[in-house]
């Protein structure tokens, strides 16, 4: 079986299919989680790895997506919005704390899809830019 | 001054370790204790360790464990005759303890008037002033001004249930006011604590921002959009010091808490003694925060926070007026229990003799759910496995089991682990080798960065300020060696085998998905 490791990309073959000594595995989804000598791994089978990466080469412009689950506590922008790289679209808050989700690049704002208040998921589409 | 009053049934309005720690206070102490919890809790440690448990509401803390009324209510149901309310949620909220008090129970904590006094962080400043204790310069006050932005428009978006709070187009002369104390300063939420709602403006174009977001975040977690100004000391210790106060007027000081290492004004690391207070300035420190107390008329436990230069000269900074989330590194190094001094000063007792210095170096990591390589972003999702350290002079504190929701709801702390020593370098020692111990999986956590924080040399020689993580750079994690691919192969192929048709979504809690692991003594 070949496994990509998700944090460095490193691909490789397992060589063995055993848990080996010391290692605490379990298995979430089509993610591999290992805990081993102080450290947290999450893998995954190259198979799965490439199918995600070809799914997110097909889209064009990425919309921008929740960075994590919580709560919509500012819309910066509305429909047609006109925006410079960095300014803050959307702030997001969870656990107490505040993220703002800004704009990668320069251009106009096609759709804005949450309102304050709301309460989103990670991944969530947030904002669709031109 | 009250006669004792033997407690019968303590409610604890808290969740996670926090509860659980009191809850385990309580038994120790013989006293029934009853747990409250929200829907995202039900199945959470902290109930199951309870003599009886109430649910509040759905898991919106405004619902559940922010409401004053629900918390009443199950205290009244269960026959409660004292509160004790943990850190954080309303632990420092006035109305919580007068509500709690007039409805007959003990309030297991300061009395309103005291936490008024020193909960506000403007009103304590100018009481430490009076007292004569230095204080940071600044406190430029900017109250409830609804409705309009700083940049002079009108904030159009907002309205609806809830509406925040902008400061008006600077007033005359406060903005040259908060300039003449020099750049870089620091907006603060007044009712604030636990770093929540702080930002550090260093350009004069980023200072409405700033004071609009300390509000929301302000008004969001306290209720209250009050924030004010003082000037950033660069590079200060922070310092804070462990008192109590009995009924009978006795206050005394346990030593000082280090906790310079903190990121985005979270502490991180703490420790119990500082490697940079002497006893001389310990002792006045101590005599600072004493005085500090009884000029309040504090009773119970609290801490009052200081900046500490390199100069030695130190400022008051804030005081607590509850529980610290870092009390442990204090129990350790005295040989104390804070919790169970806090249920003898509820009900009535003095003081017992107290240790006059530590005895012992503790360091205390906190563990969150985040991930340190992706911006430390908080984490959400199921700890599928959890696995706590032990050891000699090792402590858990923590309010999660493996399976359990890591809830987006709530604080993103998963537990705190102590290590003590004969001194510091034995502490680290042991608090490295317990970190590297501990099994968090399912959920990204911060783990292995507290580990190498811990081994960071500016850490190891003591050499702490409240900067430090800013600048310092640490290495990246190891890539991961052969057995960790073996590992994962082992698990991913099994479940291929297993899943058949009936996968189950998120890989728990299918039978089949139950953590491998081996024992490492091969």
């Amino acid at each position: 079986m070949r496994l990509r490791d998700l944090r460095t990309g490193e691909e490789r073959d397992a060589a063995s299919l055993e848990v080996p000594a010391g290692a605490t595995a379990v298995r979430d989804g089509d993610v591999a989680w290992v805990s081993y000598r102080g450290e947290t791994y999450r893998l995954s089978s190259v198979s799965t790895a490439r199918a995600r990466r070809a799914a997110r080469g097909a889209e064009e412009t990425p919309p921008l997506e929740a960075p994590m689950p919580g709560r919509i506590v500012a819309v910066r922008v509305a429909a047609g919005s006109a925006v410079a790289k960095g300014d803050v679209l959307v702030v997001v808050e969870a656990m107490k704390m505040e993220h703002a989700v800004r704009a990668a690049k320069e251009g106009a704002v096609k759709r804005v899809l949450v309102s304050e208040g709301q309460m989103v998921g990670f991944g969530d589409v947030l904002v669709e830019m031109e | 001054m009250t006669e004792p009053r033997r407690l019968g049934r303590v409610l604890v309005a808290n969740r996670g370790e926090i509860a659980v720690r009191v809850l385990r206070a309580c038994r120790t102490a013989g006293v029934a204790a009853v747990a409250v919890y929200s829907d995202a809790d039900r199945d959470a440690r902290h109930v199951a360790l309870a003599d009886a448990a109430v649910r509040l509401g759905p898991a919106p803390a405004r619902e559940s464990y922010l409401s004053i009324p629900r918390l009443l209510a199950a205290a009244k149901e269960t026959r409660c005759d004292a509160v004790h309310p943990g850190y954080g949620f309303l632990s420092e909220s006035a109305d919580f303890a007068r509500a709690v008090m007039n409805a007959g129970m003990i309030w297991i904590g300061p009395p309103p008037e005291a936490m008024e006094a020193m909960g506000s962080k403007i009103s304590a400043r100018e009481r430490m002033r009076a007292a004569g204790v230095a204080v940071v310069p600044g406190a430029h006050v900017l109250g409830e001004e609804p409705g309009i932005s700083l940049n002079g428009k009108e904030d159009g978006g907002r309205g609806g249930a809830r509406r925040v709070a902008l400061p008006r187009p600077v007033a005359s002369g406060t903005f040259e006011e908060i300039l003449s104390l020099g750049l870089p300063v620091v907006v603060k939420a007044s009712a604030g604590g636990g770093g929540k709602g702080m930002r550090i403006v260093r350009d004069v174009a980023s200072l409405p921002e700033a004071i609009a977001s300390c509000r929301r975040e302000a008004l969001a977690a306290f209720g209250d959009s009050t924030v004010y100004v003082e000037k950033y000391l660069d590079s200060p210790r922070h310092i804070e010091v462990q008192i109590l106060g009995d009924t009978q007027g006795n206050v005394v000081a346990l030593g000082e808490r280090e906790c310079s290492l903190q990121r985005r004004h979270q502490k991180v690391i703490e420790e119990c003694p500082s490697p940079a207070v002497t006893p001389d300035l310990r002792a006045r420190l101590q005599k600072a925060a004493c005085d500090a107390a009884r000029a309040a008329g504090y009773v119970n436990a609290g801490t009052v926070e200081f900046l500490l230069e390199p100069s030695g000269a130190f400022y008051f900074l804030e005081m607590n007026t509850r529980l610290q989330v870092e009390h442990p590194v204090t129990e350790e190094a005295f040989g104390v229990d804070l919790v169970a001094l806090q249920l003898r000063i509820a009900a009535g007792e003095p003081l017992p003799e107290l240790p006059s210095g530590p005895s012992a170096h503790a360091i205390e990591a906190r563990v969150y759910a985040e991930d340190p390589e992706g911006g430390f972003l908080p984490q959400a999702g199921r700890l599928l496995a959890w696995v706590e350290p032990s050891g000699p002079g090792v402590r858990v504190d923590s309010g999660v089991t493996a399976g359990q929701a890591v809830d987006v709801h709530y604080d993103p702390m998963l537990a705190k682990i102590v290590a003590k020593g004969r001194d510091r370098e034995e502490a680290r020692r042991r608090l490295v080798a317990a970190l590297g111990e501990t099994v968090a999986l399912g959920v990204m956590t911060n783990l292995s960065w507290l580990s190498r924080l811990l081994q960071a040399g500016p850490v190891v020689r003591g050499e702490l300020h409240t900067a430090l993580l800013e600048t310092l750079v640490l290495p990246a994690p190891p890539p991961p060696p052969d057995e960790v691919f073996a590992a994962a192969a082992s698990v991913l192929s099994r479940a291929a085998c297993a899943a058949g048709g009936s996968s189950t979504p998120g890989g728990w809690p299918s039978p089949f998905d139950t953590p491998f692991r081996m024992g490492g003594g091969a």
